[in-house]
């Protein structure tokens, strides 16, 4: 017995005084040092990939007021727009105030918006390549990072910074470049709008040979996306051929990866709306607003609605308290055909109520419904690349291709039976073209900015403006498009310091839009 | 209870078409019932030892122990529960009303866990005694793994408790929100897990001695040292290492010939040094990924980064330097004790602010050092004793000095500094708080504050350069005094406790909590604000994150408390042999009577100064609406055999 206890005691000792490194050589789980493609992979499921690019916390993006498609009234700017409302950069837009942000808070959309996100892809491009660079299936995942992160440059240098010169040299400094996942590399110089295009265009040459065919969901990049980014960047460089050839492609790789051209369209006619109660609406609603929208599938609403191609939260809920659609905006659509003013431009309450002490009402107001009630989609979709596709080849002199996408287009978002058009060419096929583009994208994002700006290069056409007005029943407000809000996005003064580099000054001036008007 | 009706009319109207409805009365009392939480435990503990002596005065104990745990637990929710008849009539389905996508039955959400742990530890001693020399030496090495494997299981609906059956439903899409477009009631109601697993795998090996040393019984020399590794940093034994070391030392004057002064008892000088040390267990080298769960938005499993690369990480280390005294005097019936400490902590590890344009707005740093030191005292004494009654007292202070030396994080944010947070500052104390001068309100019922010149301006306009320093919440002295009487068969015990010197933040009405205790105080109309405190009311505004950082809302935290009284009453031995007890308790205990507070106080400071975390909101009293710690009254018996 005493033997035993010895033998007992010689292997605990042995084993408690041998050599720990294999026991201790366990990867503690519950978190994980990635060390294969998949593992890399499932970040871009991460949510933080897809949001606020140029959103704030409350989900506007107060760039979008620098356009023309929403309008302030008078009550908006006195009763909403009060010093401690959260989202004054959007008044600032309306009224062009002399400062584009509050100097002393980092907007949401720099940080969630660009930079996160452009780490997040940044570590997938990394680490995949630090583990396989050749096999088809690790090309595939760095391809939809750099879609991702091409998606934020491209996006971003037309808005941080000036449009793309196609006379000029394109020097201006914009965004920095960040292409490692490591956040202890230093931020270098502000790169210009040149250096980031020549970016974009080498992630998407990349993206474009091995994105794969098929994506799991949206949120991911498929080829067709790649060359519908790469038409978008052609589309801004002007570059026609290219941005009909590329979209063209996009479009043969989205038929293939839908199965079929309904598969990546909702008929506009199939959607409607049921009555459950006998509840109504105040006078004048429309009683729509109290009923339930409904289509021919379930997931409009969803990342996974048909029409998606690469996603991207955009603003939701259109909101009558903070703005509401433009006249001239609502002045595109043909309200009799068109089934996106007939299903989506519903009447409703505009702002009232009671501010210190003061009563308002601004009596009934259109508002927008689309992007609430299907998807709020602000990145690629399929109808959009039906547009680009016409755009790049209307502009290159083939205005029979044109006129055959946009009619595509134009059979699920026309009442049926609506004839296809025909007969147009040269600027009015064109003009036609950029209308329906503007009617199909979202009401209240980046996008219309970013167009405003490049038609600046089309001179001496009907759609071109140089300067921008913005009216309330008081007051006019303008900028001409040379102005620092069609040029820039002021970057604040906290990133400022920590980039010295930049040569930025410190913005010392107190933001208040607030008692400017 | 009156059953109370939930539903609008137009919803009623909805759910009126529903054939075989369920009701939608909702009863507080009933619901309570119908939502049953259950838990199961088994658990296996072994411990074992064996000591064997090898030579004179040396040795071995190996040896250690392991425990095994298993938990069961079921959160079940009746089908007559409202959450389920809300589900039910919520998630029909609007093309065909026969379907439900939540099934007519009951919820379960069932989990089960298993848990590990086992400790090898074995240790060699020695000790030997030479005249007037004595050693003792103590050398060891641990080893030990925490393990767990936890499985919540997916949700299950349409649960027969009395059959054990339940209706499979599509979850993902569910989750996904696909099938709401087609519920009557928009939603599905009821949260459905996807089901999870919790994995856990700690390793740790220690190696440890002690040694001491003593001369005569006046002289003692004793140290440690103390190495520990765990798997926290994967392969790289750099990151493995945790040295611990101390030495100490007693002076047992009472002892030397020639000290003679029978009337005191202990006399005993010491002294210790010791190095503490830590790393970061969640930061390291390599680029470490959060593992997430399945994403329904994007359609996959969603890792995120939990923490970058970061090889610049030093040891966080604490050295300790502790002086100290003990008298004990006339027949240990009055005693003192005194001690000095002084703690260096260096290299701290914290999260600093970075550029965010970095990808990442945080990144863990050795930032800086922090200097703790202060005296302990304690008395005790008996100042009766006789063969009923005796008394005893116990007085303990301790004073602490602390002072933050360096701290090198960025706050480039007045939010940085003003917020519900204790920050670290250099040269100010630890644990400190921040915030702005109060200016009053505006004609229109905004915050206002002041500027360094004394301006008036927006607290929504507040720069850095307006952010003052408020106070640290660490206390200066914390007290406490215990007293126990005996007499006969009769214990009385009672400690009151203090805390002085420290502050705290007052709960405040900011424009949008209407929840507040203050909201009928706020500004209402121009002239208000000849007398208003608080600001005008809306539903969302800026002055929540600035206004209740205000220095009008800082308060002062130092409260004395009876922090409990005990009366005992221990049953005559004599009486308990007869029954086979060989000592019986019967005790009334009561807790937090009542407590004293400075001037214009009116809730309790000691749960007011724990609470640094809470989010600013709308719907928050700023984060500090506490409740006090309750009265609490217990009668108990104790019973030994």
């Amino acid at each position: 017995m005493k033997n035993i206890f010895k033998y007992i005691a010689i292997g605990l000792l042995t084993v408690s005084t041998a050599s720990c490194n294999d026991f201790l050589d366990v990867k503690p789980v519950g978190r994980l040092i990635p060390t294969k493609v998949t593992q890399f992979e499932n970040i871009l499921n991460n949510s933080s990939t897809l949001t606020y690019f140029l959103l704030d916390n409350n989900q506007n993006c107060g760039y979008a007021l620098r356009g023309d498609n929403m309008e302030l009234s008078d009550a908006h700017i006195k009763y909403t727009y009060l010093p401690s409302f959260p989202n004054n950069d959007m008044l600032a837009s309306y009224i062009f105030y002399k400062q584009q942000i509050n100097p002393t808070s980092t907007p949401m959309s720099w940080q969630y918006g660009l930079f996160r996100p452009l780490g997040m892809f940044n570590n997938v491009i990394d680490g995949v390549e630090s583990l396989d660079k050749d096999s088809e299936y690790a090309k595939g995942v760095i391809a939809q990072a750099k879609v991702g992160r091409a998606w934020l440059y491209l996006n971003g240098a037309v808005t941080y910074g000036p449009m793309w010169n196609p006379n000029g040299k394109n020097d201006t400094p914009v965004l920095p470049i960040r292409t490692s996942g490591d956040p202890t590399v230093s931020n270098g110089p502000l790169a210009t709008t040149a250096q980031i295009f020549d970016l974009v265009k080498a992630d998407l040459d990349y993206a474009c040979e091995n994105t794969p065919i098929f994506a799991t969901n949206p949120c991911r990049a498929n080829r067709a996306a790649a060359y519908a980014l790469r038409a978008e960047y052609h589309m801004y460089k002007r570059e026609w051929k290219d941005m009909a050839a590329d979209a063209a492609k996009a479009w043969e790789y989205a038929l293939q990866a839908g199965g079929s051209e309904a598969n990546l369209f909702y008929d506009f006619n199939d959607f409607y709306y049921t009555k459950e109660t006998t509840s109504n609406p105040p006078a004048g609603v429309d009683p729509r607003t109290a009923m339930t929208f409904k289509g021919s599938d379930n997931d409009f609403a969803l990342t996974v609605n048909r029409e998606n191609m690469l996603y991207r939260k955009g603003p939701g809920q259109p909101s009558a308290g903070r703005w509401y659609p433009s006249e001239e905006w609502m002045a595109l659509f043909d309200k009799d055909n068109d089934m996106r003013w007939g299903q989506f431009a519903l009447m409703n309450l505009g702002t009232k109520g009671k501010v210190n002490g003061e009563t308002f009402d601004d009596g009934l107001h259109i508002a927008y419904y689309r992007h609430s009630l299907t998807c709020n989609n602000q990145g690629l979709s399929y109808p959009m690349l039906l547009l680009v596709k016409a755009e790049g080849e209307a502009r290159s002199g083939n205005a029979a291709a044109a006129l055959a996408s946009l009619n595509i287009l134009r059979k699920y978002r026309y009442k049926t039976g609506t004839p296809a058009l025909g007969g147009l060419s040269g600027d009015a096929l064109l003009e036609e073209i950029l209308k329906e583009r503007r009617r199909e994208q979202p009401i209240a994002t980046y996008h219309r900015v970013a167009d405003i700006k490049r038609y600046y290069y089309d001179e001496g056409k009907p759609w071109r403006k140089d300067k921008i007005e913005h009216k309330t029943a008081t007051k006019t407000y303008s900028q001409d498009l040379t102005g620092p809000y069609f040029n820039s996005i002021t970057i604040d003064n906290v990133i400022r310091k920590l980039n010295p580099q930049w040569n930025l000054p410190q913005d010392e001036a107190t933001f208040e839009p607030y008692t400017a008007w | 209870m009156v059953n109370l009706n939930t539903l609008s009319n137009g919803m009623q109207e909805v759910y009126a078409k529903v054939p075989n409805a369920k009701s939608m009365e909702y009863s507080p009392i009933d619901e309570a019932y119908n939502q049953v939480g259950r838990s199961d435990n088994f658990g296996a503990r072994l411990n074992a030892f064996l000591r064997f002596h090898i030579i004179d005065n040396l040795n071995l104990e190996v040896g250690g122990n392991w425990s095994r745990t298993y938990n069961t637990s079921k959160n079940f929710y009746s089908a007559d529960s409202f959450t389920m008849r809300n589900a039910y009539n919520s998630s029909t389905s609007i093309a065909n009303p026969t379907n439900h996508y939540i099934p007519e039955g009951a919820m379960i959400n069932e989990s089960r866990s298993m848990s590990e742990n086992w400790t090898i530890r074995t240790q060699l001693t020695y000790s030997k005694t030479i005249d007037k020399n004595t050693f003792s030496v103590l050398a060891g090495n641990e080893i030990r793994r925490i393990f767990a494997d936890n499985n919540q299981y997916a949700t299950r609906v349409g649960y027969n408790e009395t059959a054990g059956s339940f209706v499979p439903v599509n979850i993902l899409d569910l989750n996904a929100g696909k099938m709401n477009n087609d519920m009557m009631g928009g939603s599905k109601i009821v949260t459905l897990s996807n089901g999870g697993y919790g994995l856990r795998d700690n390793r740790f090996v220690s190696w440890y001695a002690n040694g001491s040393y003593s001369y005569d019984n006046r002289y003692l020399l004793s140290g440690s040292i103390r190495n520990d590794q765990t798997n926290f940093f994967g392969t790289n034994p750099k990151y493995r290492y945790k040295p611990l070391w101390s030495i100490g030392g007693t002076w047992k004057i009472n002892n030397e010939e020639f000290f003679n002064i029978e009337w005191i008892n202990r006399l005993n000088l010491r002294a210790s040094y010791g190095l503490n040390g830590n790393i970061s267990l969640t930061d390291g080298p390599y680029l470490i990924l959060s593992s997430g769960s399945y994403n329904s938005e994007t359609g996959g499993v969603s890792s995120g980064v939990s923490s970058f690369p970061n090889s610049s990480l030093r040891w966080e280390k604490t050295k300790t330097t502790n002086v100290g005294l003990d008298v004990d005097v006339l027949s240990n019936r009055l005693g003192f004790s005194f001690d000095y400490y002084n703690k260096l902590s260096e290299d701290l590890l914290a999260s600093d602010a970075i550029d965010p344009t970095t990808g990442t707005a945080t990144m863990r740093k050795n930032v800086g050092s922090i200097r703790n030191e202060g005296y302990e005292i304690g008395i005790h004494a008996t100042p009766v004793q006789n063969r009923d009654f005796k008394w005893d007292v116990n007085y303990n202070v301790t004073m602490n000095n602390n002072k933050v030396l360096s701290y090198n994080v960025a706050r480039n944010y007045v939010s940085y500094w003003a917020g519900n947070m204790v920050l670290d500052v250099a040269g100010y104390p630890m644990k400190t708080i921040w915030g702005f001068k109060d200016a009053g309100l505006d004609d229109n019922g905004n915050a206002m504050i002041y500027d360094p010149e004394g301006n008036k301006k927006l607290a929504s306009n507040a720069k850095l350069p307006d952010v003052v320093y408020q106070g640290t919440v660490v206390p200066k002295f914390d007290m406490s005094l215990t007293n126990n009487l005996s007499y006969k068969d009769w214990n009385l015990s009672f400690m009151f406790i203090a805390k002085l010197g420290h502050k705290y933040r007052k709960d405040v009405f900011h424009g949008s909590n209407i929840n507040s205790r203050w909201v009928g105080q706020r500004w209402q109309k121009a002239g208000d604000e000849a007398t208003a405190i608080y600001p005008r009311l809306s539903s969302w505004n800026m002055d929540m994150f600035y206004w209740p950082y205000t220095d009008q809302f800082v308060g002062n935290a130092s409260y004395l408390k009876l922090r409990d009284v005990t009366l005992s009453y221990f049953v005559p031995r004599n009486w308990l042999k007869t029954v086979g007890m060989s000592e019986a308790r019967v005790f009334f205990q009561t807790r937090n009577l009542f407590r004293i507070t400075a001037k214009g106080v009116d809730i309790d400071p000691e749960t007011m100064e724990v609470n640094t975390g809470g989010a600013t909101g709308p719907s928050l009293n700023s984060g500090y609406a506490i409740l006090p710690r309750n009265a609490e009254f217990f009668v108990g018996l104790n019973v030994s055999f």
